[in-house]
């Protein structure tokens, strides 16, 4: 009772200084706002590959130039190194930066989201649709001066499912012919996985045990493509694997110069790049940096480069500084609310609508973002080709109702009591809420939330806890709570990513990926099919169906849908981003202009 | 003496398990699990490889075979391997301990150098302006978080005056080599370096000009004045040398914090040192890392506590150990 009490005085004061922090802010920002709202709902997110592009005055003096290291172009980047550069065990954002220009992927999405040959000269998928042969390039060599073969290939492939594996990206080959086989011999009698074939030197096939449509997924920007006879281990050994993942031998355009664990990596041009256009710049830095100051270091030229920004008053920073440029798009992914389809009272249909039409989440965004971000209605990715317009049009829009929501409520035989809140069969309507603590914005949305759920009877509790409880809780727990908040990120354009592990019943399991426990027999149905049409055009309709189905059944609230934007000092050119299509894969066409 | 020291570092076995034992404890209780935090949200890995990655780290076995597992490896000086990393914890934090000590013994050194003459002269000047003025500073030091302090430091120094960097512990991309890395780390530590002295600083002058106080106030001191003998031998020979035996607690107790990172300093100046690294140690529910470390921290704790009495001996003519 105590720590209730609590928590609603908290939420108090915050909702209490925030409207006072809001009204401050808003009067500062009002024309900013304007400008950058203005921006997206001109062009913004009806084309997602439309990347907004900001150029600023060549002429404003720019320190950047003439400090010592300023044959560099240097990236800020407030992630954090682990020093896992191979593909392999790569977990950390600001690792796979390091591994994509170090390495080279078979397939990759290029800034219009199509797919491109990188390490192939052509693939194709058999008869029955379950096994890709790529042709590969015979012209590659690593920095080191070696060809790359199929065998480097195969060996890639391999380690993921070596019986000894335990990094994280298992998920790449588990659905390959012969995984099982591989993985589950200790002893080393099978040497390797029946579904990839060695054909040639320069040619190697791939078998799947379904015909799926995003099994190419596996070959897109998946694996980077490693040296067999630098990392080679025994099998069942992959601690001498492990032993080398801050090493680097690729065949990308750049290699490892220095790496400095918690401070910065270094890259240097690898001479032995194959690809028809060379790197430009002599010298790429990724600097740890801090989110507090990392603003300030590119206003001071200490640093060329932030990616994916969303903090208004920052853009703002580097925007008086008159030297930086802004490309703007919006971001593969949003942040969420996810109901647990299981827990009274959001095991109802209605409830979980009227929470949603009772939740002002347009207030939110506008306060928090700025205008840099919108609301969305159904959990489909806004950059996907499946979210069409003609889809957006079909779409309910959940737009702040309190009225709808409060009658919604009455239908769903939720009473107004005396005391303001809502009664069924004796019991208060009450809605429990997991999150992480410590985030900003979660502080805002709990303010908000609670003040609107009180306007339409219904009583919030919220728990907040770090991320890590957070997950077994709505993991394996999968109990005493009605919502939980996250967010996502995507990085393909195929709409298909994660949507089936994330709401397909069968994944309704303790420690499964479905945490909504949500299970609808049409949405089962409408996903198995989605994930084997290999015609986009009937793809596009599928995922239409399902994504009606999923708008009515309500079983996630989306907070929001952001835009991102990347600071880019003017010195820098040639940059041409998109969410899925950062610097790391652009960098060869970059270069610093003096 | 070597006796005393001896023994004392045969007590320290049956503590030392102790203390393991209640964090080991303590680590276990903390809900969410290390392969979970991992894999991540989405990883699309099937629960049998999830499993697999569970019982290869023994995570699936009772809590004391978990622990008697780990005695055993650290006792044969394996550390395990940090989950996240997937490389030995010894190596893993090497690196990062050695920049963090860096640090602490420069502030370590400026500190007591400053706070050692300050404190005297404000106990024997009491309430005197200087006293009073080092009142006031310790005040504002003490309460003044170091994340606030920090940033303004920075905002004043290296965004307004171009003075200092805004973070790292060397400029990237430089090359530098000899006198001018030195020169440059020197830069980048200032900023840092500041922060934590005038922090320490603060309860180091109060607690020197206390004892030192306590000590002026003594019948012997009065006698020395008495019997004609000059001010600056009264306070530096007869005072100073008994002030000196809470100092040495003080040191005692400093041993460890030159290796116990400090996670918000370093994080607002991002220097590479361990205190981030246990941090997020500690969110990725990284246990061998967790453990390894903080037994390292009370080692270092018991370590500093033998100095203390070896200290005492030293300083104090009647304290004997035997």
């Amino acid at each position: 009772m105590f720590k209730r009490s609590l928590v609603l005085l908290l939420i108090f004061c915050l909702t209490f200084i925030l409207a006072l922090s809001g009204c401050t802010q808003q009067a500062d920002n009002t024309q900013q706002d304007t400008e950058l709202a203005g921006q997206i709902d001109q062009e913004g997110q009806k084309d997602a590959q439309d990347v907004q592009k900001q150029e600023s005055d060549l002429t404003v003096p720019n320190p950047a130039k003439t400090r010592k290291s300023s044959d560099a172009f240097v990236i800020g980047d407030a992630g954090g190194f682990k020093g896992q550069f191979i593909s392999s065990y790569n977990t950390s954002v600001t690792d796979a930066f390091v591994m994509r220009v170090c390495f080279s992927p078979l397939l990759r999405y290029n800034n219009k989201g199509e797919i491109e040959n990188v390490l192939v000269k052509s693939y194709n998928l058999s008869e029955d649709k379950k096994t890709f042969t790529f042709d590969l390039r015979d012209d590659v060599k690593f920095s080191d001066g070696t060809p790359l073969t199929a065998k480097d290939v195969a060996f890639t492939y391999h380690i993921l499912a070596d019986p000894s594996y335990d990094g994280r990206h298992a998920a790449v080959v588990q659905d390959l012919v012969g995984f099982k086989e591989y993985n589950e011999d200790e002893e080393g009698k099978i040497k390797s996985m029946s579904g990839i074939k060695i054909i040639d030197d320069h040619t190697i096939s791939f078998t799947f045990k379904e015909a799926l449509r995003v099994n190419i997924e596996n070959f897109v920007n998946q694996l980077y493509i490693m040296p067999e006879h630098f990392y080679k281990f025994e099998k069942g050994n992959t601690q001498e694997l492990k032993a080398k993942q801050h090493e680097v031998l690729g065949s990308g355009p750049y290699k490892l110069a220095k790496f400095q664990p918690g401070q910065f990596v270094e890259l240097a041009i690898n001479e032995n790049y194959f690809g028809e256009k060379k790197p430009q710049i002599e010298k790429v830095i990724i600097k740890q940096t801090e989110n507090a100051t990392e603003t300030e270091e590119l206003v001071a030229g200490q640093i060329d480069m932030l990616a994916g920004e969303i903090d208004p008053d920052n853009l703002q920073i580097a925007k008086d500084a008159g030297f930086i440029d802004f490309y703007q798009y919006p971001r593969s992914g949003y942040g969420y609310l996810r109901f647990n389809t299981k827990e009274t009272p959001t095991n109802d249909k209605n409830v979980r609508k009227a929470l949603v039409y009772g939740f002002n989440r347009k207030a939110f965004v506008d306060a928090f973002f700025k205008g840099l971000a919108k609301t969305q209605d159904v959990p489909m990715n806004q950059i996907a080709w499946g979210y069409t317009k003609e889809l957006q049009e079909k779409l309910i829009t959940y737009d702040y109702d309190p009225e709808k929501a409060g009658s919604l409520l009455d239908d769903a035989g939720w009473k107004m009591g005396d005391d303001g809140f809502r009664y069924k069969d004796g019991e208060k309507l009450s809605v429990h809420i997991v999150s992480i603590s410590d985030l900003e914005m979660w502080e805002m949305v709990a303010g908000l939330m609670s003040d609107n759920y009180k306007k339409i009877g219904v009583e919030l509790k919220i728990s907040m806890m770090d991320f890590n409880s957070l997950l077994t809780k709505v993991y394996d727990e999968r109990e005493d709570f009605n919502m939980y908040s996250m967010a996502v990120t995507f990085y393909t354009p195929d709409p298909a990513q994660d949507l089936y592990s994330r709401w397909h019943s069968q994944f309704n399991l303790p420690g499964g990926d479905n945490t909504a426990q949500f299970t609808n027999e049409k949405n089962d149905e409408l996903l198995e099919e989605l994930r084997k049409e290999f015609d986009i055009e009937k793809a596009k309709k599928l995922y239409e169906e399902w994504a009606l189905n999923i708008n009515d059944e309500m079983p996630i609230l989306i907070l929001y849908a952001n835009l991102y934007t990347d600071m880019v000092n003017n010195r820098v050119k040639g940059y041409n981003p998109t969410a899925i299509y950062n610097w790391s894969h652009d960098i060869v066409n970059m270069y610093i202009e003096e | 003496m070597l006796k005393y020291i001896f023994r004392r570092l045969i007590q320290m076995i049956p503590v030392i398990i102790v203390i393991s034992i209640l964090l080991f404890c303590l680590v276990k209780a903390m809900p969410g699990d290390p392969v979970r935090a991992y894999l991540g949200v989405n990883s699309k890995v099937s629960p049998e490889i999830k499993e697999k990655l569970m019982s290869d780290l023994g995570l699936d076995q009772p809590m004391h075979i978990q622990y008697f597992m780990w005695l055993k490896r650290m006792a044969n000086g394996d550390f395990g391997e940090s989950i996240q990393y997937k490389r030995p914890v010894s190596e893993v934090v090497g690196d990062f301990l050695w920049n963090t000590f860096l640090l602490k013994i420069v502030v370590f050194i400026l500190a007591f150098g400053i706070s050692i003459p300050i404190g005297i002269i404000c106990a024997v000047k009491q309430y005197s302006k200087t006293d009073n003025f080092w009142t006031v500073f310790s005040l504002i030091g003490i309460s003044m978080p170091s994340f606030f302090f920090g940033l303004l430091l920075i905002f004043a120094f290296a965004v307004n005056f171009r003075l200092f960097p805004i973070s790292g512990m060397v400029t990237p991309g430089t090359d530098y080599t000899g006198l001018e890395y030195v020169l440059d780390m020197a830069k980048h530590m200032v900023l840092p370096v500041t922060v934590l002295t005038i922090s320490s600083l603060a309860s180091l002058v109060r607690y020197i000009r206390n004892s030192m106080l306590e000590v002026v106030k003594q019948d012997y001191i009065r006698t020395a004045r008495s019997k004609g003998l000059g001010e600056k031998i009264v306070i530096y020979k007869h005072a100073f040398r008994n002030a000196l035996i809470p100092i040495v607690t003080l040191i005692g107790i400093w041993i460890p914090f030159l290796f116990t990172g400090s996670v918000i300093t370093e994080k607002v100046f991002v220097w590479p040192g361990i205190g981030r690294v246990l941090y997020e140690g500690v969110i990725m529910r990284d246990y061998n890392l967790i453990m390894t470390l903080n037994m390292l921290f009370a080692l270092l704790m018991l370590m500093g506590n033998l100095l203390q009495d070896i200290g005492y001996a030293i300083v104090d003519p009647r304290v004997k150990v035997e």
